[in-house]
């Protein structure tokens, strides 16, 4: 006997869902795909060094 | 061995001439500017401009050169079986928003040309969707149940959804392999308006079954269906030109092919083993995911030492293509984002010489709009940066001397540079007429007007996309992420109205160009009318061309004769189009259908 109050019976977009997850299943056939590398390790190049040269700090004299 | 150091060979040899022609003509372009420029005394700008026209006749050439090289090659014979097929493949349909109808029709006559050809059962479909729009999701379920009801195709056709599109399309295709790879040796990679007759597909498999070096094997496909004026106009030129252009780029990549993210076969053990895509450090549009994953994915699985290929002969394989100007230079803007962006790549680690060679051809196919547009705006600002005359350059010498006019250089120069547009276009239809293939285009004359129809209004078009291409590298430069935006497809006809707020900006642009002209050089304007006009008119050439065609010019073999899995997506999106209501509200039980 069919129960009216259960109202998840009628709602057909969440039966298809349903369906279509057990009709439409990709097989479980698991393959590895590792990351490749594509870009250098940063490294400190020597005009970025020239770049960033500061004067040599000094030590305060006096006082 | 002997065929293979031959081919080799034959792509040296290819690669030489062909960047020592693209070299020398970008020389003699950039002497002949000097020489001109130099006539009323050298400058930085003339040098500039010289430095520009280098770049810009190098890009032209190279293209003209590929054209030549495909005209005077043949492809090299390829080991194929004829026999029956073994190899278990998946044919994958990535879908993001797209209408559910037409693209499950395509799956749906794939389907049928399969089973055709008597290894229907050897092929799994599997939908992808990385759909956001939860009500074209809806849809797309609907429509597999109808497609598997109609099909019978349960158990050899999958749909599934991802709750993330991490990674658009290549990290989709990488979730499938992560998922169900080792099912499948082989996998053909469509799009969502890819279709691909059944007995293309089975010889895409007996090539890969035929060369146990080849990771991945690329097609040709051909735009169809096309109905707008723009759109039948770039089906035509696909369908006339990219054959010969192809072969030629088949033969100067040799073993380091391309892959165009579709219409293609992959050897998924070899593309799991190579092509993982990181992510790039940093913000898009230069770093995050990589948008143009097919280039990488090729250069990745070229650096891991498989072969990949582009096989010209291949027939039978199509896409469809934008209807019209702006959704056009909708797409360019993902392109033009997503080759910059290889910036990054040109010294990734590894790499074959020639896969950095075409990620920085992929730069300049975008850089050099920008070039020229340079080119132009230097040209009408030289004659403030220009010395006055000097007629009495002698001194004591009474008489005044008279600079000789440099204009025939120029003019050389012009016409070399329409000639390296030209000149490749009109050898093809040549060779078309003598091989016999121009009757397919409706026979020689036809074949000819249609060509010359075409160099008209991809010159008329070329300012416009100068103009929205510029617009897009210097958007991608301040560092505007494009996103990824959903594909518009079927009839796209656009207002006048619609035009103009798509391109007003372009009218600006002109009627400020042909005003700067006029005051600062206005020996300039004729010269500058062929791309200033049309960015004046650009809203009326964007509507005019949107409009659906009836033209018998720019007829092509698959529009006068479409073949079967054409004929056969036709009658099912007829079919499927004239029912509202694809599922009976009865579930469970078995998916009954409005068949």
């Amino acid at each position: 006997m069919t129960d009216l109050s259960d109202q998840a019976q009628f709602d057909i977009e969440t039966r298809i869902a349903e369906r279509v997850e057990m009709l439409g299943a990709l097989p479980k056939a698991p393959l590895a795909m590792p990351l490749q590398r594509l870009e250098m390790p940063r490294r400190v190049g020597l005009l970025t060094m020239l770049m960033h040269l500061r004067p040599a700090r000094t030590s305060r004299a006096g006082h | 061995m002997a065929a293979q150091g031959q081919d080799e060979g034959a792509v040296a040899l290819t690669r030489t001439l062909s960047l020592t022609a693209a070299v020398a003509a970008a020389c003699g372009g950039f002497l002949l500017f000097l020489q001109y420029g130099a006539s009323d005394g050298l400058d930085i700008i003339d040098v500039l401009r010289s430095a520009l026209i280098f770049a810009s006749t190098f890009w032209l050439a190279w293209g003209a050169a590929q054209a030549i090289a495909g005209l005077t090659t043949r492809p090299p014979a390829r080991p194929r079986t004829t026999g029956p097929i073994t190899t278990r493949t998946a044919i994958l349909v990535p879908v993001y928003n797209e209408d559910p109808v037409a693209t499950f029709a395509r799956i749906a006559a794939m389907e049928a040309s399969l089973r055709r050809t008597g290894f229907g059962d050897l092929f799994h479909f599997a939908i992808l969707s990385d759909t956001r729009d939860d009500r074209i999701a809806a849809k797309e379920r609907h429509w597999f149940l109808r497609l598997l009801a109609e099909t019978g195709a349960e158990g050899r056709m999958f749909y599934r959804r991802r709750q993330n599109n991490k990674g658009r399309k290549a990290g989709n295709i990488e979730d499938f392999i992560k998922t169900s790879g080792a099912a499948y040796p082989f996998a053909i990679i469509l799009d969502a308006d890819s279709l691909m007759e059944g007995e293309t597909m089975v010889e895409l498999v007996r090539r890969m079954e035929s060369a146990p070096d080849l990771g991945l094997l690329q097609t040709l496909p051909v735009i169809i269906h096309a109905k707008s004026r723009f759109g039948r106009v770039m089906q035509f030129a696909g369908a006339f030109y990219s054959p010969i252009f192809a072969r030629g780029l088949a033969m100067m990549q040799g073993k380091t092919g391309p892959f165009w993210g579709h219409n293609a076969i992959v050897r998924v053990r070899a593309f799991a083993e190579s092509c993982g895509m990181p992510a790039l450090s940093g913000k898009p549009p230069f770093g995050g995911h990589i948008l143009s994953h097919d280039y990488v994915e090729a250069a990745l699985l070229a650096r891991a030492g498989w072969t990949v290929r582009v096989d010209d002969d291949i027939q039978g394989s199509y896409e469809e293509g934008p209807e019209n100007i702006v959704d056009h230079a909708k797409r360019d803007r993902r392109w033009c984002q997503g080759n910059l962006q290889h910036s990054r790549l040109l010294l990734a680690p590894g790499l074959r010489m020639w896969s950095r060679f075409v990620f920085l051809q992929g730069i300049l196919a975008y850089i050099a709009p920008v070039f020229w547009l340079a080119f132009l705006g230097a040209s009408i600002l030289a004659p403030l940066f220009a010395a006055p005359i000097d007629y009495f350059p002698i001194k004591d010498w009474p008489f005044p001397v008279l600079p000789v006019s440099q204009a025939s250089k120029a003019l050389g120069l012009a016409v070399g540079v329409v000639g390296l547009l030209f000149v490749p276009k009109l050898l093809i239809v040549l060779d078309a007429a003598r091989s016999g293939r121009a009757a397919g285009f409706a026979g020689k004359a036809r074949a000819l007007q249609s060509t010359l129809v075409e160099l008209v209004f991809s010159s008329i078009t070329a300012p416009i996309f100068l103009m929205y291409q510029t617009r897009s590298v210097l958007q991608v430069l301040r560092g505007a992420d494009g996103g990824w935006p959903a594909q518009t497809r079927g009839d796209g006809s656009l207002t006048l109205a619609q035009a103009w707020s798509a391109s007003h900006w372009m009218v600006t642009n002109g009627v400020i160009g042909l005003g700067l002209a006029n005051w600062f050089a206005p020996a300039l304007v004729p010269w500058l009318l062929p791309v200033a006009l049309p960015l004046v008119l650009a809203p009326v050439i964007i509507s005019w061309s949107s409009r659906q065609s009836q033209s018998r010019l720019f007829l092509t073999p698959t529009e006068r004769q479409p073949s079967a899995v054409i004929n056969l997506q036709h009658l099912i999106l007829t079919r499927w189009q004239g029912k509202e209501t694809p599922v009976e509200p009865d579930l469970p039980g078995p998916a009954v259908m409005n068949a």
